[in-house]
């Protein structure tokens, strides 16, 4: 598993045995110029176009999603995996209302990223139906079979069930900025957040993405820990969730869905006055 | 009296713009009338000519030293008075992360340099248009661009400017075909529902 976080933008590409690669988020070379995961599996002689199966977007901020639309133009043969929060129509539709009013702005949103995957899984459609097939994530998904001797899963550990009922009603509110000028909001809550275990041989791996931990049972963290469709199983490696922000620690990850003293990587977001991680760390 | 610096075709000409100046005008043409020994050589700076408008005569600066007398066409003059201008350093496009009580968060990307980093920012209110403020929330557009500001008088003044994006709504129209198209790509992407 190889974890780049420039600063700003997170993404995860693991090798899960018999030539086949997963990427989990996007982000971009310092630079700018292309997806980060692509140049690095070409400096390993790898070819994206053929070794790429799946390719997952934990959740639409703008540290994740940078260069997607670009991964998956690369990747012909790789699924797409989003969150099920957001298969719907309405949100389609939120993301090319928003992409379109931000055409006169240089730099636009996520939403544009969007639209442009959108763009991209349209191109791959024959007929009238997909050619590759793309798949929602939720509690208890399993996305991702195969390896070496198909003995490496990954499993989608949220969002829950109670998280895809509340977006559905509230996906305008959840994701768009108020006011005039809209934008898909910086800081929504992160509930729609797809986090995701990964079970490659002996060795497991948790994938926080940016979920975090809430007061209501139903969302976040504390339905993860409760879910009875996840893989009950503890990974000896965790990839820390949203940045280190303490309001994505729960003390029972560490207790039963970590081994004693795994190894913990954390990828930092500096675009606030206060980057993440801050000062006070989330103890091991 | 008003010194004017009137641009034709291939020589400059200038005119000191009250009625002293001797000029027969017939619909779209003046024809100035020079003495030829107010004629001068084609080494005499703008500055120079200036100075000896104070008499109000009207002189002329051809390159070769000829006398100028033929006519010219008024469509063909262009008046530039100096002016006060801006010559701009850098600019930003912001976008609002946060509104705090006394500043906004924002990031920053560089218009002028497309090498340059997205940037974090912290910006005062007081330091925005009063028009400008009911429109800062998150996800606001506004542009930030600092420069010189130079006097026709020649003096240099450091200018910052912020200014909010104003954005257009989309039209019924545009909605409905939105509309369209969401319905269209929603039916081609399959769900494993």
């Amino acid at each position: 598993m190889t974890v780049f976080g420039p600063g700003v933008g997170e993404c995860i590409v693991m090798h899960l045995g018999n030539g086949d690669w997963i990427i989990v988020d996007s982000c971009m070379l310092p630079a700018g110029t292309q997806p980060v995961a692509l140049d690095y599996l070409r400096s390993i002689g790898v070819d994206p176009a053929k070794s790429v199966r799946t390719i997952v977007t934990t959740h639409w901020h703008d540290d994740h999603i940078q260069g997607m639309a670009t991964l998956l133009r690369e990747c012909p043969n790789a699924q797409f995996v989003m969150s099920v929060a957001l298969a719907s129509q309405q949100f389609i539709q939120l993301a090319l209302e928003v992409d379109a009013q931000n055409r006169l702005v240089k730099y636009n949103s996520s939403a544009s990223e969007f639209t442009e995957i959108l763009e991209v899984l349209e191109s791959r459609t024959r007929s009238s139906y997909a050619v590759g097939p793309s798949m929602y994530a939720q509690d208890g998904t399993r996305i991702f079979h195969g390896g070496y001797d198909s003995r490496s899963e990954v499993w989608a550990l949220s969002p829950s069930a109670a998280t895809v009922t509340n977006a559905s009603t509230n996906l305008a509110e959840l994701l768009l900025t108020p006011g005039k000028c809209r934008r898909f909001k910086h800081f929504s809550p992160n509930d729609l957040s797809v986090a995701i275990l990964v079970r490659a041989g002996a060795y497991d791996l948790l994938l926080g993405a940016d979920l975090e931990n809430t007061a209501a049972h139903e969302f976040g963290w504390k339905a993860v820990l409760s879910s009875t469709v996840r893989p009950m199983t503890q990974a000896y490696a965790f990839k820390i969730a949203h940045h280190g922000s303490a309001n994505a620690d729960h003390d029972g990850i560490w207790l039963s869905m970590l081994v004693n003293q795994p190894a913990v990587v954390v990828t930092p977001y500096a675009k606030l006055t206060k980057p993440l991680p801050r000062g006070c760390p989330v103890y091991c | 009296m008003i010194t004017a610096i009137l641009e034709t075709f291939s020589r400059v000409d200038v005119y000191d713009a009250n009625l002293q100046t001797r000029g027969v005008r017939s619909d779209a043409w003046v024809s100035p009338e020079i003495e030829p020994e107010q004629r001068i050589s084609s080494e005499t700076t703008t500055d120079r000519l200036v100075s000896r408008l104070s008499n109000g005569s009207a002189t002329t600066m051809p390159g070769d030293g000829r006398k100028v007398s033929e006519p010219i066409r008024k469509d063909n003059l262009v008046i530039r008075f100096p002016t006060d201008h801006v010559k701009l350093l850098q600019q930003w496009e912001c976008v609002v992360l946060r509104v705090h009580d006394d500043c906004v968060e924002c990031e920053m990307h560089d218009l002028t340099d497309d090498s340059q980093p997205v940037e974090c920012a912290e910006l005062y209110l007081e330091e925005f248009n009063s028009f400008d403020k009911p429109l800062l929330c998150e996800g606001a557009v506004f542009y930030w661009s600092i420069g010189h500001e130079i006097k026709r008088t020649g003096q240099v003044r450091r200018y910052s400017e912020l200014r909010v994006r104003r954005m257009p709504q989309l039209s019924s129209l545009k909605k409905r075909e939105i509309s369209e198209r969401a319905k269209q790509l929603s039916e081609l992407l399959p769900s494993n529902l």
